[in-house]
């Protein structure tokens, strides 16, 4: 087992007044997140002097971990004086979660090997600052703490630890903390969308849905103007196309003329001719047919809204 | 395109009814957060608070929540009711908990849900951090929860108050005071002062006595002043253990062993906080259909009785709300429960009130 550097530190609270670091890594308190401490240590379990390590995401750039335990104090471990368990006004115990910074990812700390000798150096370089808070009676500055070789002992058994969820300081995504394949990563708790942005996206997004299908029912239901079918049936002559014109007729019209009788009415022998159409009336329109040789035909036609589209009715041919 | 808006009429007339029907079924669902500094007893409240409240009583009206949540919450108070057992661990920065809740009434017909609230409990010295420490995401996401809680309520710590009417104001009281009341103004709902410890207090002092000493800090005063456009601003005296259960011992106060463990009122707070806050919205100029409450309330059919703005400094803003006939049974009593409550605590503690007492005493 390897040893590693880390630093002691403590997040605990005098008889009135609330949990604060008193100890923390230099680096931290200069970069102003020894903050992180306070809230990424939280009691776990109730089994007294457990080990947690947890990952502490988006306070450094580089990866960051606590190993610690929470106990309920006695004045004689600070020697305050006496035996009694430590308690604030309202007659709680007095926990200090008390630990070591490294800067590893979680998931490589148990390979250090980190022994109680190690946690009891933090108690003892951590200490003062406690005693320091307990005479205060209100918030202290936190004491730097120096670096402490860790871990990597032969002679002594090494710790249990328990592997916990990551803190993530809020704002942060969690995929800023070193890779862990296989595990979920919880990511700063957050509520819910406000109601009135919620609503107001559905809102939005309903308009926009209906303007769509406002937009493509007008597209794909509106009977097409006399205009457009006269020029459309225009076209449809002028490129040869005479099935798609005949089809611009009504089915009485179609019922009452063969295709063939009106191919050779407008065109004659010519397969397709150049067409002029002009609206004369809202129903009624000219078009004028030249042939390849020069020949012109005048048609008028009628047009009629049937099963709600334009369709040509009728058709006078002049020569 | 006859057919299209027919298409279109019918769909409006489908979604309106959808609409109605799921909102005719919808659940109020509100956060309420209670400030208060380390110690001024924000986690026993809680746990004693569910414990009054799980089992309905004549009202029907009861709270619910996971088996989970119910274990601890009543380890919670197990912990405080054992006169063995020190009280709950205080909480720590890391250890910010949201209970959500579940409101239920029991009718004749059966168990009905009519909302859920979630209640907020952090480390108190947070509350501290937002103006004495350098700003971090944690302060601010905090504060957040704050400005965004529907219902926010403050915990006065009976014991700092105490030493305060006796002249001896513990170190920090007036600033911690001062930042209190400083969350509290940059919310934009009524808020209700919660005044925990009580048993600590009565026997020596009125409530009367209490809330003149406090109305002498002018901080405090101008807070209750200012909230008057809003209507409201309690003072509920609570005890989440009850007269005798604990006793000082110089600056602490210990268990006294072999006592029971009998809470005081601390269901009326959340009991008061929904008709104030339905009031308070309807004070509101061009609230209406902005606002979940009144959303809620006007679905509910609940009707608003006696509304005056007072914006003077004599006579008392006064204001009920009330179910209609045709509002649902369960929410009917919920409101008769909750009025009911207000009602009795005016009537014990009038002075209560805190904007009614100021603008009666004409301060």
């Amino acid at each position: 087992m390897a040893a590693a550097r880390a630093w002691p530190y403590a997040v605990t609270r005098g008889a009135t007044s609330g949990y604060q670091a008193i100890v923390a890594p230099a680096f931290l308190t200069q970069a102003g997140q020894a903050y992180v401490l306070e809230y990424a240590s939280r009691q776990e379990t109730s089994e007294p002097g457990a080990v947690t390590v947890r990952d502490v995401v988006g306070a450094t750039e580089e990866p960051l971990s606590l190993a610690y335990r929470v106990l309920e104090v006695r004045a004689d471990r600070y020697a305050l004086g006496g035996t009694d368990p430590l308690e604030d006004s309202a007659g709680r115990a007095i926990r200090v979660f008390e630990g070591l910074v490294l800067r590893l990812p979680a998931e490589r700390v148990p390979s250090i090997g980190l022994t109680a000798a190690d946690l009891d150096a933090v108690t003892a370089a951590t200490a003062p600052a406690f005693r320091k808070l307990w005479a205060a009676g209100s918030r202290i500055e936190p004491e730097a703490s120096p670096a402490l070789s860790v871990g990597g002992a032969a002679r002594e058994s090494p710790l249990s630890v328990r592997i916990s969820v990551p803190y993530v300081v809020p704002g942060i995504s969690a995929e800023r903390g070193p890779a862990r394949p296989g595990r979920t990563r919880p990511t700063a708790k957050r509520g819910p969308a406000p109601r009135g942005r919620t609503r107001l996206t559905i809102a939005v997004a309903a308009a926009c849905v209906l303007a769509a299908l406002l937009a493509w029912f007008l597209i794909k239901s509106s009977p097409a103007s006399p205009e457009a079918i006269v020029q459309q049936m225009c076209s449809e002559l002028s490129s040869g196309d005479v099935n798609a014109a005949y089809q611009q007729f009504s089915p009485a019209y179609r019922n009452a003329t063969s295709q063939q009788a009106f191919q050779t009415t407008l065109l004659g022998s010519n397969a397709k001719a150049s067409c002029t159409p002009t609206m004369t009336a809202a129903d009624r329109a000219t078009v004028s047919l030249r042939w390849a040789d020069g020949t012109v035909r005048n048609a008028v036609l009628d047009l009629q809204q049937e099963a709600g589209r334009w369709q040509i009715t009728s058709m006078n041919v002049s020569p | 395109m006859e057919v299209f808006i027919l298409l279109i009429l019918v769909a409006t007339v489908v979604i309106w009814i959808a609409r109605r029907r799921k909102r005719a079924k919808e659940t109020l669902e509100l956060t309420l957060a209670v400030v208060g500094f380390e110690a001024s007893g924000k986690t026993v409240y809680i746990g004693s608070m569910f414990n009054e409240l799980r089992v309905p009583d004549a009202s029907g009206v009861f709270l619910d929540t996971s088996a989970e949540n119910a274990g601890r919450l009543l380890a919670l108070y197990n912990t405080t009711a054992d006169t063995d057992k020190k009280f709950p661990d205080s909480t720590s920065k890391g250890e910010l908990i949201e209970w959500p809740f579940t409101v239920k009434v029991k009718l004749a017909t059966g168990v009905t849900e009519i909302g859920r609230f979630s209640y907020l409990d952090f480390a108190g010295e947070s509350l501290r951090d937002l103006y004495t420490a350098a700003s971090n995401p944690e302060t601010r996401l905090l504060q957040d929860r704050f400005l965004g809680a529907d219902i926010l309520m403050a915990a006065l710590d009976g014991l700092q108050v105490k030493r305060f009417l006796e002249n001896r104001p513990l170190p920090g009281f007036y600033d911690d005071l001062g930042t209190l009341l400083s969350v509290l103004s940059n919310h934009h709902q009524p808020v209700n002062l919660i005044l925990t410890k009580w048993d600590i207090l009565e026997d020596d002092y009125t409530f009367r006595q209490v809330v003149e000493r406090l109305l002498q800090i002018n901080t405090f005063a101008n807070f209750v002043r200012s909230q008057r456009v809003l209507g409201t601003c309690r003072l509920i005296p609570v005890s989440s253990v009850g007269p005798g259960f604990v006793q000082e011992v110089g600056d602490s106060m210990r268990k006294v062993r072999g006592k029971l463990i009998n809470p005081v009122r601390v269901e009326v707070p959340v009991t008061c906080a929904l008709p104030d806050a339905l009031i308070a919205q309807r004070r509101k100029p061009a609230s209406a259909g902005r606002s979940r409450l009144l959303t809620w309330a006007k679905f509910m059919k609940l009707n608003f009785g006696v509304l005056q703005i007072d914006f003077s400094s004599v006579g008392s803003a006064s204001a009920t709300v009330s179910p209609a006939q045709s509002t649902p049974a369960a929410v009917s009593q919920l409101i008769r429960y909750c009025t009911s409550k207000l009602h009795r605590l005016e009537s014990e503690f009038p002075e209560s009130d805190l904007v009614g007492f100021i603008q009666q005493r004409r301060m």
